[in-house]
């Protein structure tokens, strides 16, 4: 069960990751508690910030670099309109894939 | 990228210095690359320097906040080969502000050997390099110069111009090289200050670096009060 959990939550993560940017520009551990919300994901530092950093290296986030009044610079990123354009094709295909899931896992479909 | 606002302790960033070092070791063994790893890293020392800031409440971190901290986060292995979310798998979620444990509760990383022997300041050695150029004018040119003053007085009817003044383009040029030792000196010894009052005690050498940014100047000083007086 745990390795199955974990699978279905590192295919989730890009997705989680696009969609806390969708309101705007965050830095990573403003980004890490934004996830922490979604309690069963359990998104970790070592899961969220190698997926900024790809897909910053992608060209689907947009990273700035801005002082903190609490130490280092922080690392603010952005969905770029590449990055928004695939972000509207997985939300699109989520919702699809759910209803497929549900109907097929919880006997919706007639 | 270097800790900027939030002067850490050298007691306490050792232990955040040690926890990303074990970090970039595991992302090393994982095949991360460069600039993604050092932008993982970049965002976890942020992290660090936020939850300490959150937990301090304005006092001064101590270690035990800051092995509290660590405490929180993953074992730098999570950032190795086993991937992005290998290491939590099966992982209970993790309580988002969980209280602080014991400094012995559940330190994943390991103990520092305690701090690092302060290094000597490199930049203050490099200033003394400043004096070979002024000390080679004292002894080669200095010589010449005062010969060319003899020859004028001693010459007949008037004598020769003496050589540094038929070729005044020399003197300039002699003159320069002796200038810019002084001047690196002086700036070597600047910014060996401003590395060594950075370095928060792991640097040594602030006497010798005192020593290259005052001697030149007040050497200088002396001499434009003495020839001042003279002249007077």
């Amino acid at each position: 069960m745990a390795g199955w959990v974990s699978q279905v939550r590192k295919g989730l993560v890009e997705l989680c990751v696009m969609a806390a940017l969708r309101g705007g520009e965050a830095y990573g551990y403003e980004i890490l508690r934004r996830l922490a919300e979604a309690d069963p994901l359990a998104i970790t530092e070592s899961t969220v910030y190698p997926v900024l950093a790809r897909l910053a290296n992608e060209g689907l986030l947009a990273v700035r670099v801005a002082a903190s009044p609490e130490g280092p610079p922080r690392r603010y990123y952005r969905l770029t309109a590449e990055g928004r354009r695939r972000l509207a094709e997985m939300r699109s295909y989520w919702k699809e894939l759910d209803a497929a899931v549900s109907a097929l896992v919880f006997g919706d479909r007639p | 990228m270097t800790d900027a606002r939030m002067d850490l302790p050298p007691d306490v960033r050792i232990h955040v210095d040690v926890y990303l070092d074990a970090v970039r070791a595991a992302q090393m063994a994982a095949g991360v690359p460069s600039d993604e790893a050092a932008g993982i890293r970049d965002d976890l020392r942020a992290q660090i320097y936020d939850m300490l800031s959150a937990r301090a409440a304005g006092r001064a971190p101590a270690p035990e906040d800051v092995q509290a901290v660590l405490a929180q986060l993953e074992p730098p292995e999570a950032f190795g080969p086993a991937g992005e979310a290998g290491a939590d798998a099966g992982a209970p979620p993790r309580a988002a502000a969980p209280p602080a444990p014991a400094a012995a509760a559940a330190p994943p990383v390991p103990a520092p050997p305690g701090p690092p022997k302060p290094k000597f300041c490199r930049t203050a050695l490099l200033g003394l390099l400043g004096f070979l150029p002024v000390m080679g004018f004292c002894v080669l040119l200095v010589p010449l110069f005062v010969l060319g003053v003899h020859v004028q007085h001693v010459g007949p009817e008037g004598g020769p111009l003496p050589a540094m003044s038929r070729m005044p383009w020399l003197a300039v040029c002699a003159g320069l090289i002796p200038l810019a030792g002084m001047l690196w000196t002086t700036v070597c010894g600047i910014a060996a200050i401003v590395q060594i009052r950075r370095a928060a005690g792991q640097l040594t050498g602030l006497w010798l670096a005192v020593f290259d940014t005052v001697v030149f100047p007040i050497i200088v000083f002396v001499i434009l009060v003495v020839g001042a007086l003279t002249c007077a």
